[in-house]
């Protein structure tokens, strides 16, 4: 069906698409309700507009309605109606991703899965979880700390409310990247839900009713993790592992004036295999969310620095000589590399515990990163682009960024990098704080986000979560026509009537 | 609303990412998160569309003129006690403001006369009978009739003693003024009350966004006031103590006004009450009038441990970040509480778990709903609810 939009601009320059109806709105409409039940399936405007409006460049696009399920069935049964009436579908939990990536670019129905939010599972001699796809990160490490405190995952660098689940399916940035990885590679069984509403199991759990292992059966969980966007069907059900919790912790920052000694530093210490984490950030983003978070500007404001390093250290056993060896063995790498200071992150007070612990919800807080904009312009904007390469690469990415947000004055940028898998993989990403009141800041961000864009695939970088213009950016100038047409093939042959996240990996 | 006022509405709208410091404690946890919910319809409802970013993008969507002001939008921006939770954490321009965002929306759906049946009810029926439930107004004072040394405010009397249209009203909410008014009685307070002279006061009025009746319920009431030469309110209603502590000021000058359990602390403490003791362990819920909204968290909890054998168990949401009940702005009145996850049983469940026997209030409101909670919950007969004064009165020597 040919869909068409109308369109609102808003104060800010950004569009707002509001799709047309599907010739069969009403039908689809009831029957879904007899499925969820009339309170979990939504037309109205307003709550299409909460779904479709973000705070970022991007602009709105708005579902034709809004669904929550609550259990697989229910969602299984919703898919099948979209197949019925080839209605496009996309599936999200908490519906505020910075790059737009929940957004259905051609109307259909947005599936919130944000009822799904059991913890089926602790499973604390196999060290694993059984979640559905609701469950945040928040609930998560509440449930954790309350019913099993010897056992943690690893934080996701998203707010609070952010679905753990989505997290490991769009590989995204979690705080200890440095000994777990990607938070994929902790995936270990799961249900699927397919694009034709058919329910199949991954991993052991195919084979048997455990859901502890992940290999050796033929490994499908690529055909659904590590950013398809949704467009191969939706994991209802996953094992992830957790760790044991370390009796002992330590968390240190590492002040650096100059960024190349930082990097060195950063490199040396993760392939030493001897801490937990560590991300750097500018000095300059720190010192001022410090400052306006607490509200209380310090008497003298600490001098300015390029880049300050969080490190974090544990024993798992709770052994003193363990944590003094690592804690040595950090100052004096941090010695050998020029840094001006190691200091204990307590030393820092709550603000800079927050930032270096959850830097997705400072950061996204107006009060944090874009303070400098909040003040004076009239709205607030956050944006981000990020990927995942070589650490060799810091330097070139961190230069390059600076180089091409010079260009772009009106718009705030805070880098971050990440040491990840011992060193094996190196996370950067630029976030831009700005009015999105503003069209010419709107303008200026979309701009700098494009070249971003093109000078981390330049460095063999590759972009997480890529909103549109970026998949579109990568598909024309840097895919591989083999690959593409791979992918096309894979979605086909899962996806026949073509209804899941269309126009996502698509030109 | 004025031109003005719109505009600073949108700016704030826009000042909001959605990083949603709206529904979690956050800020209170360093060095150890918790991350406990605080926004009792976004819980509820386990929908964006529900947590106060939802519902601020839902006002922007209709200052941007793309969200018509119709009734899917009202029953949204309605489903809301207006607790105040969400502006613990949130650092944003706007963040001491999301109620008031919420209050000047509403304005807006009351001046198009875009209203849920229920809230359209309760306004009207304020503005009929001078209470959301349409009662006479001979029958306020009903509760009083069987209660010692409760008589009509004279001139002299030390206090009036206002009770509030749930307290006045609901059987529930009746035995607050009933037993406070006993335990004055007992420590030789004078005072009186209004009886059928008593009238809303408007607090919730003016959260539901009838600004012209919440005025005019406040002219008429400060009338009141002036003409009985009132010197001292005591007020058993945490909503009325709002409005009159904060909101009445902004027309007029007004007598003292303290909620009851700062006079009751006040009592104890003089003397003037003997406890005895009270072998119980009992948790204290914030009412959000008293507490975010006033700051108002230690004398009701200064009352409780001033009571021999009396062990008082915190439940982990408490104070400033206490989850709320679900009753506030007129939602008592509405049919909004729902599921096995409404704010009033979630809250019950919270407090059995914390291990207590009673859960102590300080609001009718709250009264109600947690007493409905406890039976939806199926915990009768193993955690009561009670207010401060009927415990007092229970302790006493």
């Amino acid at each position: 069906m040919e869909i068409s939009f109308q369109k609102f601009e808003t104060v800010g320059g950004r569009k707002v698409y509001v799709p047309s109806r599907h010739e069969k709105h009403n039908e689809i409409l009831k029957e879904l309700i007899k499925i969820v039940g009339e309170k979990f399936v939504s037309d109205d405007m307003a709550t299409l507009y909460v779904y479709g409006a973000v705070p970022t460049e991007h602009d709105f696009y708005l579902p034709e309605m809004v669904v929550l399920p609550k259990t697989t069935e229910e969602l299984s049964e919703s898919i099948k109606i979209a197949n019925k009436y080839k209605v496009p579908i996309q599936v999200v939990v908490s519906a505020n991703n910075t790059g737009a990536v929940h957004h259905l670019l051609t109307g259909g129905i947005l599936i919130d899965l944000r009822r799904m939010n059991r913890i089926l599972e602790v499973n604390e001699d196999s060290m694993y979880t059984l979640i559905e796809p609701g469950v945040t990160w928040a609930d998560l490490w509440r449930y954790l700390k309350d019913n099993h405190p010897d056992l943690r995952f690893s934080p996701i660098f998203s707010p609070p409310f952010a679905s753990v689940m989505g997290n490991v399916i769009l590989d995204g940035h979690n705080k200890y990247g440095l000994i777990y990885g990607s938070p994929y590679n902790h995936a270990i069984s799961a249900e699927v839900v397919l694009p034709t509403g058919e329910i199949v199991y991954l991993g052991s759990r195919a084979l048997t009713k455990y859901w502890g292992v992940r290999n050796p059966v033929p490994d499908l969980f690529g055909l659904f993790l590590g950013g398809w966007h949704g467009a191969t069907g939706v994991v209802t059900k996953m094992a992830y592992r957790l760790c044991l919790k370390p009796k002992l912790e330590e968390e240190v920052i590492v002040e650096f004036n100059n960024a190349r000694d930082a990097f060195n530093f950063a490199r040396r210490l993760a392939r030493s295999r001897v801490v937990d984490v560590i991300h750097m950030m500018d000095w300059r983003f720190l010192i001022i969310y410090m400052m306006k978070a607490a509200k209380v500007p310090p008497e003298k404001p600490p001098d300015m620095l390029e880049l300050a390093a969080d490190v974090v250290y544990s024993s798992v056993e709770g052994e003193d000589e363990e944590i003094k060896y690592k804690k040595k063995f950090t100052e004096s790498l941090a010695q050998k590399y020029n840094a001006k200071s190691v200091k204990p992150l307590e030393e820092y007070g709550p603000e800079m515990y927050r930032v270096v612990s959850i830097p997705g919800q400072a950061c996204m807080n107006p009060n944090g990163l874009g303070i400098c904009f909040t003040g004076a312009g009239k709205g607030s904007g956050f944006s981000w682009v990020g990927g995942l390469g070589e650490d060799r690469f810091f330097e070139e990415l961190y230069k390059g960024t600076v180089k091409i947000f010079d260009k772009y004055d009106k718009i705030f940028l805070q880098n971050f990098f990440q040491e990840k898998l011992w060193g094996h993989i190196g996370c950067f990403r630029e976030i831009v704080s700005f009015d999105v009141c503003d069209p010419e800041q709107v303008e200026q961000v979309r701009k700098a986000h494009e070249e971003e864009v093109r000078l981390l695939l330049d460095h063999g970088y590759l972009p997480y979560k890529p909103p549109k213009f970026a998949t579109d950016i990568i598909i024309n100038e840097y895919m591989d026509k083999g690959f593409y047409q791979l992918m096309k093939k894979i979605r086909e042959a899962l996806d026949p009537n073509h209804i899941m996240a269309p126009g996502r990996w698509e030109l | 609303m004025t031109e003005v006022t719109w505009q600073k509405l949108k700016e704030w709208t826009y000042k909001c990412i959605g990083c949603r410091s709206c529904i979690t404690e956050y800020k209170k946890t360093f060095p150890h998160h918790r991350f406990d919910y605080i926004c009792p319809f976004d819980y509820q409802e386990k929908s964006f569309t529900y947590s106060p970013a939802g519902k601020i993008r839902v006002i922007n969507g209709i200052l941007e003129e793309v969200v018509p002001i119709d009734m899917h939008a009202a029953e949204i921006l309605y489903m809301d006690p207006l607790c105040k939770a969400c502006e613990n954490d949130c650092l944003a321009d706007h963040g001491n403001h999301i109620v008031d965002i919420f209050v000047a929306a509403r304005e807006r759906f009351v001046e198009e006369g875009i209203l849920p049946t229920k809230v359209k009810e309760f306004l009207e029926n304020v503005d009929k009978y001078g209470n959301p439930w349409g009662e006479p107004m001979g029958k306020r004072a009903e509760w009083a009739k069987n209660v010692k040394g409760v008589k009509k405010y004279e001139k002299g009397d030390e206090y009036l003693l206002y009770v509030g249209c749930i307290e006045s009203f609901d059987p529930i909410g009746q035995k607050i003024p009933s037993a406070f008014a006993e335990l004055l009685a007992m420590a030789e307070v004078s005072f009186g009350i209004l009886g059928e002279q008593e009238i809303c006061s408007g607090n919730d009025v003016r959260l539901l966004g009838e600004k012209g009746l919440f005025e005019m319920l406040v002219e008429k009431n400060m009338k009141t006031f002036k003409d009985l030469k009132v010197e001292k309110i005591v007020v058993i209603s945490p909503h009325a103590y709002n409005a009159f502590k904060n909101t009445y000021l902004q027309y007029g000058k007004m007598p003292e006004v303290i909620h009851y359990t700062q006079l009751l602390h006040k009592l104890i403490k003089g003397g003037k009450l003997k406890l005895s003791g009270l072998d119980t362990k009992i948790t204290y819920h914030d009412p959000c009038f008293l507490g975010r909204y006033n700051n108002l968290y230690d004398e009701p909890r200064e009352i409780l441990k001033s009571i021999p054998g009396v062990e008082i168990v915190e439940m982990k949401r408490n104070k400033e970040y206490a989850f709320c009940c679900g009753g506030g702005s007129g939602n008592f009145y509405m049919d909004y509480l729902k599921g096995d996850d409404a704010p009033n049983r979630v809250r019950v469940r919270e407090a059995y778990n914390a291990g207590a026997k009673i859960i102590a209030v300080a609001c009718g409101g709250c009264a109600t709903l947690l007493n409905d909670g406890i039976k939806s919950e199926d915990l009768e007969g193993k955690i009561e609810v009670m207010d401060i004064a009927e415990i007092v009165k229970k302790a006493l020597a």
